[in-house]
């Protein structure tokens, strides 16, 4: 399977998209949306992209729409929110190619370099680090992935 | 039951060219289970009234009672969330929120049940780990609320807690805030936030306590007439925001 990047968005900026969507009832022009929260163009499309990635929005013309799993997540407690974007996240091709890259190392644990490398491997255009910071704060944030720095181990969840 | 009242209070401070009057004359009254957001231009004194109320600072005359007893050092029914976050940097998420409740002398089994309970509560599962360094502005503020409610404060003050936060991390973390405010597993009843930013203001609190320029006087203390969820798009929220706006201006 091929895999695909995601931006280098944090999982808050991606909540606060869908809240503010809410707000504008469900339906927003992107450009609008940008100059209502004073927010750089590039950095916007980059969480709408994001969001889209994990089918919490859709991009319909030069709109973004909020979809029903993105209403679902940010009417629920955290948890179930969290539980909710683990499903999406672990169901993307970056993710699921480091779960099983993880499954193949002793102790499915590999270094920040391991790890490194191995996204320059699959994808030669992006960014490794970005991509490594990507997969540390999505991974923490649905509790799929876990790094600890002092032990320099990037690390499944015990239940995955 | 009235939690805080604050009685002409005034505080100058003494510099070359002259005294500075900062706070002249406040009188406030917050109860318990209310959520207060106080409002005012930048540099008007609103933090120096959260310090008088923390027992961080005194105040040069008037009075400050907590609980109907007048304030005397730091008072321990708060516990502050800071707009820099305040994280020691070389320690994980987990140990920072823990040192809340050392800090109050809770033993070393009490604060990890505490942490945890309060990690899990604003969505920290999975950083505990982590170093201050390695998270954004959104996941280090939620440290500072965590480590702020695991003493379990009477009276949670926010000094402008989402004014470090782009436009989408404040949206969502505010929106955080109502939930654990709301939720009643965590006993966190009365809050009291200072913000520049009125809509904030509007949002989230039940009353509005809108300051002058300084020296900070209160120009007007505005119930919230808004039914919850707010509707920030909507003409009354709107009408309310230019209300306290023109008092501003």
């Amino acid at each position: 399977m091929e895999v695909t990047p995601v931006p280098e968005v944090g999982m808050t900026r991606i909540l606060g998209l869908l809240e503010v969507l809410d707000d504008h009832g469900g339906r927003e022009d992107i450009y609008r949306l940008a100059r209502d929260l004073s927010y750089e163009f590039g950095d916007l499309l980059g969480v709408i992209k994001a969001a889209e990635i994990l089918r919490l929005v859709d991009t319909p013309g030069g709109d973004v729409v909020l979809q029903p799993l993105g209403k679902q997540i940010i009417e629920c407690d955290v948890n179930t929110k969290k539980s909710l974007l683990k499903k999406q996240v672990k169901a993307h091709s970056l993710f699921s190619h480091f779960i099983a890259f993880l499954k193949q190392q002793p102790d499915r644990k590999a270094s920040r370099e391991e790890v490194v490398v191995e996204a320059g491997r699959i994808l030669a255009q992006e960014k490794p680090l970005s991509v490594f910071r990507t997969l540390v704060n999505w991974g923490r944030y649905t509790e799929l992935f876990g790094y600890n720095r002092d032990d320099d181990a990037f690390y499944l969840d015990s239940e995955e | 039951m009235e939690l805080i009242r604050l009685e002409q209070i005034r505080k100058t401070y003494p510099q070359p060219q002259g005294t500075i009057t900062v706070l002249d004359g406040i009188d406030l009254s917050i109860p318990t289970d209310e959520f207060v957001a106080i409002v005012g231009p930048s540099g008007c004194g609103k933090t120096t009234l959260l310090r008088i109320i923390n027992g961080l600072i005194t105040p040069t005359s008037g009075t400050a009672l907590y609980r109907g007893k007048p304030l005397n050092g730091v008072n321990l029914g708060c516990a502050m969330v800071f707009q820099s976050f305040a994280l020691l940097p070389w320690l994980t998420v987990r140990e920072n929120v823990e040192l809340g409740p050392e800090a109050r002398g809770m033993d070393a089994e009490q604060r990890a049940k505490k942490a945890n309970f309060f990690i899990d509560k604003v969505g920290l599962d999975g950083y505990e780990e982590a170093y201050p360094r390695e998270l954004s502005g959104g996941m280090k503020q939620r440290v500072g609320l965590a480590r702020a409610m695991a003493v379990e404060p009477e009276l949670l003050l926010m000094d402008e807690p989402f004014s470090a936060l782009d436009a989408l991390t404040s949206v969502a973390l505010r929106e955080e805030l109502l939930d654990l405010w709301r939720d009643p597993e965590i006993p966190l009843r009365t809050l009291l936030l200072v913000t520049h930013i009125i809509e904030e203001a509007v949002e989230l609190a039940d009353r509005v306590i809108v300051l002058s320029n300084r020296p900070a006087r209160i120009l007007k203390d505005l119930a919230v007439p808004l039914k919850r969820p707010r509707n920030k798009k909507s003409e009354e929220f709107g009408q309310f925001v230019d209300e306290i706006f023109s008092l501003i201006a």
